[in-house]
């Protein structure tokens, strides 16, 4: 790097390469640039595959001041060689910078900061992220804590009209409670627990109503009572994903008591299904924004870059910077784009990505679009 | 005088084949270009200097519709050519 290599030095890299004596490489190189300047002051002009073009070009005396004394003389015409270098070599020496392109600035542009290279990237707003969740966590509570009186309170005629709506609500909104408990366990199991507790109380509540309710459910048609039981399939599959073994069995108890009582049982499943509506209604509230949290979530554990296209999610692989290899061609190589360079300088921390020596170990964020 | 006229005369020089001196050539080339592409300076007494230097990259104004551009640092080659040689070609 930047040291002075001679003639001689050249030789010998001429003779390693083609298995020649020194000797003969000097001698050979020496008639190399001999034959150049013979002929420039010949010919005014020696061109050289893959090294380039030397040219001599005369210049004509003019005219000039002395800065000093302002006393005017006269430079001398003089020849003047020039050297324009060939295509292959003028690529290989600005390898790289191979990548850049001259860029329209739009306006507004401030060019001052230009002078002063600081990288340093502001950290993600991750209190937004965190208050997000605690909203979060807030709603499900409320929502909770207002469950049993709900269940307590509506007639069950009421919940029968509305059952076959909320049915389909509910076969809708199975998969996204899933995603709740999934995504709210991580966060704070205990919310899930509560859930699971507040439910197994509000039952032995509402049981002994049933035989009033039972009168009124008795009296509609065979229909809803398919309905109720087609809802009590729907709760015990949901039951199930709540995985919780104490909630099984009640079910299963309810289950045979369903042979003996069938009236009472029906308004069970009835209650039941107030449980449920009180969830699907809070999973459908809460449904669009669960799914992005998974990326969220997962985005706010790392820094981001603001404004950026991508959001990282994780680390992909660790690269070692071998020689030769800078930032861009291994964004581009990597994620197809030269402009992701940006994210692997933000997620490794560089400081100067100017400067990043060979042999760094890189950690390669996961990226995702947003 | 162009590359098969310079070759030509290097074989004649040299009392090797055309063959063998491009041969040669080839990796005299190759040579250089490794050691430029290091950012090594090349010179050669009585001859000159071949150095490579960097550009920042600049903002230049198109006159005609005053867009403003980026343009992007570089590496350049230059040859600076010895004062014995210029003096030489100027006798």
């Amino acid at each position: 790097m930047n040291s002075k290599i001679t003639l001689v030095e050249l030789a010998e890299g001429l003779a390693a390469r083609k298995g020649i004596s020194k000797k003969e490489a000097e001698t050979f190189v020496r008639n190399v640039f001999d034959i150049i300047e013979a002929n420039l002051a010949v010919d005014k002009l020696v061109k050289i595959k893959g090294l380039g073009t030397f040219k001599l070009v005369s210049v004509e005396s003019r005219e000039s001041v002395n800065v000093n004394t302002g006393e005017r003389f006269v430079i001398e015409g003089h020849a003047r060689v020039t050297f324009t270098p060939d295509a292959v070599l003028r690529d290989q020496v600005n390898k790289p910078f191979a990548d850049f392109e001259t860029t329209i600035l739009n306006e507004g542009v401030d060019t001052t900061m230009m002078e002063s290279t600081d990288f340093s990237l502001e950290p993600l707003p991750e209190v937004e992220t965190e208050s997000e969740a605690v909203t979060l966590l807030e709603d499900t509570e409320e929502v909770v804590e207002e469950m049993p009186e709900t269940i307590a309170e509506i007639p069950s005629d009421e919940l029968e009209a509305e059952t076959p709506a909320e049915n389909l609500e509910e076969c809708v909104a199975e998969a996204p409670v899933s995603v709740i408990s999934t995504v709210l366990a991580p966060v704070e199991p205990s919310v899930v627990e509560e859930i699971k507790e507040n439910i197994p109380e509000s039952e032995p509540e509402s049981v002994p109503e049933s035989p009033a309710i039972a009168e009124s459910v008795e009296r509609k048609s065979g229909l809803r009572i398919s309905w109720t039981a087609i809802c009590a399939c729907l709760l015990g599959i949901l039951l199930l994903m709540f995985g919780c073994f104490y909630l099984g069995t009640k079910w299963n108890k309810h289950a045979s008591a369903e042979a003996d009582k069938p009236a009472v049982v029906a308004a069970t499943p009835a209650k039941k299904m107030a449980a449920v509506p009180q969830q699907s209604v809070q999973s459908q509230e809460e449904a669009p924004t669960p799914k992005e949290p998974t990326v969220e979530e997962l985005a706010a554990k790392y820094p981001q870059l603001p404004g950026g296209e991508y959001l990282i999610v994780g680390e992909k692989e660790e690269h070692t910077l071998a020689r030769g290899e800078y930032l861009y061609q291994l964004a581009r190589k990597i994620y197809g784009d030269k402009e992701t360079a940006a994210y692997i300088i933000l997620f490794n921390g560089i400081d100067n990505p100017d400067n990043v020596p060979v042999g760094t170990k890189l950690k390669l964020p996961e990226l995702v679009k947003k | 005088m162009n590359n098969k006229e310079f070759l030509a005369e290097l074989s004649r020089r040299m009392n090797i084949s055309v063959r063998d001196t491009t041969a040669l050539m080839t990796g005299l080339v190759a040579e250089i270009t490794n050691q430029l592409e290091e950012e090594n300076v090349i010179s050669i007494q009585g001859f000159g200097n071949f150095e490579v230097k960097k550009k920042l990259e600049r903002v230049v104004v198109n006159p005609g519709t005053k867009q403003r551009m980026l343009v992007p640092p570089k590496m350049v080659l230059n040859f600076r050519v010895s004062s014995t040689m210029k003096e030489r070609l100027n006798a």
